[in-house]
């Protein structure tokens, strides 16, 4: 895309400049109130034909979800690998560190959002397993992509999880969880995936709905960085070589571009916070945690 | 670590400020580290606890001390661990998984536990002084009151004890700990009545730290009934430290509490197996 080359090939202090209007516009564009508190729009249906941002672009928001479905379809098969490739393997200590800090009990309830291939729920239930000699944890892997499901379940095959009742897959749209009952479960994660959500303050309600009291909102994201220093190595990093490693490994540049660019769209850590907080959760202290000099976050709520 | 330093300044500059100006003891200008909010009804009861709870728009049933609450009663069997919280969560009917809200687990546990157990002695010595059961007794005298009343507090969970020393001993929570222990000392020397503007300020409230924290020690490992031998332990501590010395005597007595203290718990806690 020559808009995408214009702006890689922009001096870096317009770039950043850039970057921090997009970011200052993107909270707004991410909640559903965005055009004033009288507008109720209905996913699907856009009459009032509101705009989103899809990476950099924006786009109608009755498109963002079938273009979002798109670029995971293309990358489903190599989704693992990429992550690999591009974390040079952290994204591993970041899901190994949040399960860790979710530390289940025996006979935790888990609905993993977005879980696609299945790397929350495997280690969830690998730490039910390992620390309490657990069999009676549950997982509902939640992906709104049949392909990306479909590795997923195709991954459990091969483990003792498979033909048990610990992991259960479903079709279900982040924004409505349509099968997904009232406090019905003990956890809810969504681990790279809210980003890539229309209504983000949509996802976070429907977690609180589904919550048990008491139970724990947790949301493993990218975020932004905000040591000056690591900040522009990170960004040097992301336009210049995650695109590049898609097109060498997945032979799909624009799918990868596109992710480093709704990393940029997300809302900032507190920005988000202030999003679980309005959904009705409690947080504890600043209600993240930062991951890799922020790299990454860990966001919490409980719903007590 | 720079929290510590910060906070070791800052009490520092303001107290000694403080009392130049204003040195008739109104409890307030006296501490202005601590807020006394609740000092007229004499019930003081923390209202918001560290690490913080934000709330959200919703303001539920469980708080961070209710969690504790819950929780303590699972001490003797499953120790100062986080599988202690979530039977607690657990007891109040919620899943094991809200023990989510002690983000840093065990030590959270612990520190709310001091932070209550210390608003609770401040409660008691004010009642204890509103009756005037204070009036006759000595600054050692109400120094050894307080420090018993506190000990007390400790008593149900002592033969756990040493691993939550173990885990305030840990390098991430030892501005925890001294926090805690400075705060605890500092309201004792109040209720004692102590005004001192110089050097000895320091001193009182260094070696009351080691007389408690040895005693404490001391306790976790006395089997004798109703823990006599620990307040015969304490009654020597006191008459060593003679309190009221002058103070340069005092910083040698200190530092040799110090040490021997620090040898002691570093003794006691590596005996222990169990503890991560």
């Amino acid at each position: 895309m020559s808009s995408m080359r214009a702006f890689t090939s922009m001096a870096v202090p317009a770039r950043r400049a850039l970057l921090s209007a997009r970011s200052m516009r993107s909270i707004a564009a991410y909640t559903t109130h965005a055009q004033g508190p009288n507008s109720t729009p209905d996913a699907g249906n856009s009459t009032t034909a509101q705009k989103t941002h899809f990476g950099f672009r924006d786009v109608l928001e009755s498109e963002k979800e079938q273009l979002v479905g798109k670029v995971f379809s293309n990358v489903a098969e190599k989704y693992d690998v990429m992550n690999d490739a591009m974390s040079g393997g952290v994204h591993r200590l970041w899901k190994d560190h949040f399960i860790r800090s979710m530390a289940p009990g025996p006979g935790t309830t888990l609905l993993d959002v977005a879980g696609g291939t299945g790397d929350i729920a495997m280690r969830f239930l690998d730490y039910c397993k390992n620390i309490h000699n657990d069999s009676s944890a549950t997982v509902k892997l939640v992906d709104i992509n049949p392909q990306m499901l479909k590795v997923g379940e195709q991954r459990f095959q091969s483990t003792p999880y498979a033909n048990t009742n610990q992991v259960s897959f479903l079709v279900q749209n982040a924004e409505h969880l349509d099968d997904i009952p009232d406090e019905s479960v003990d956890v809810y994660t969504i681990a790279f995936g809210i980003r890539n959500c229309t209504h983000v303050d949509r996802v976070v309600k429907e977690a609180y709905r589904v919550l048990k009291p008491g139970g724990r909102f947790m949301c493993l994201e990218f975020s932004q960085v905000e040591n000056p220093v690591i900040s522009k190595i990170y960004d040097f990093y992301s336009f210049d070589v995650i695109p590049a490693l898609g097109q060498m490994i997945a032979n799909d540049r624009e799918s990868y571009k596109y992710l480093v660019e709704s990393i940029r769209q997300f809302p900032p850590q507190p920005a988000f916070a202030k999003i679980i907080r309005d959904a009705g959760f409690s947080t504890v202290g600043k209600g993240w945690e930062d991951l890799t000099f922020g790299v990454a976050a860990i966001h919490s709520g409980f719903k007590i | 670590m720079n929290r510590s330093k910060l906070f070791v300044a800052c009490s520092r500059i303001s107290s000694r400020a403080v009392l130049r100006v204003s040195y008739p003891g109104s409890r307030s200008s006296l501490m202005p580290r601590r807020l006394y909010t609740s000092d007229s009804s004499g019930a003081t009861t923390p209202k918001s606890t560290k690490p913080g709870l934000h709330p959200g728009q919703v303001r539920g049933a469980l708080s961070q001390k209710k969690l504790m609450e819950a929780a303590l009663p699972f001490v003797a069997t499953h120790g100062w661990t986080t599988e202690t919280i979530s039977l607690g969560a657990q007891k109040l009917g919620y899943p094991s998984i809200a023990h989510g809200l002690f983000p840093n687990g065990p030590a959270d546990l612990i520190e709310l536990f001091l932070e209550d157990s210390r608003l609770k002695l401040e409660s008691e010595m004010e009642r204890k002084k509103a009756a005037g059961e204070l009036d006759s007794l000595s600054a050692t005298d109400i120094v050894r009151l307080a420090v018993i009343t506190r000990l007390e507090m400790t008593r149900p969970y002592i033969k756990r004890w040493p691993e939550a020393l173990a885990v305030m001993a840990h390098p991430t929570n030892s501005v925890m700990s001294f926090t805690q222990l400075g705060k605890l000392v500092d309201d004792i020397w109040f209720y004692a009545g102590d005004k001192s503007p110089d050097m000895n300020w320091y001193t009182k409230r260094a070696s009351l730290a080691a007389v408690y924290t040895s005693t404490e020690l001391y306790m976790t490992q006395d089997v004798s009934p109703n823990s006599v031998d620990t307040l015969g332990f304490l009654q020597r501590r006191l008459e060593q430290a003679e309190f009221v010395g002058s103070g340069m005597k005092q910083l040698g007595t200190m530092l040799d509490f110090g040490a021997r203290s620090f040898v002691g718990m570093v003794a006691s806690v590596s005996n222990r197996k169990r503890l991560e």
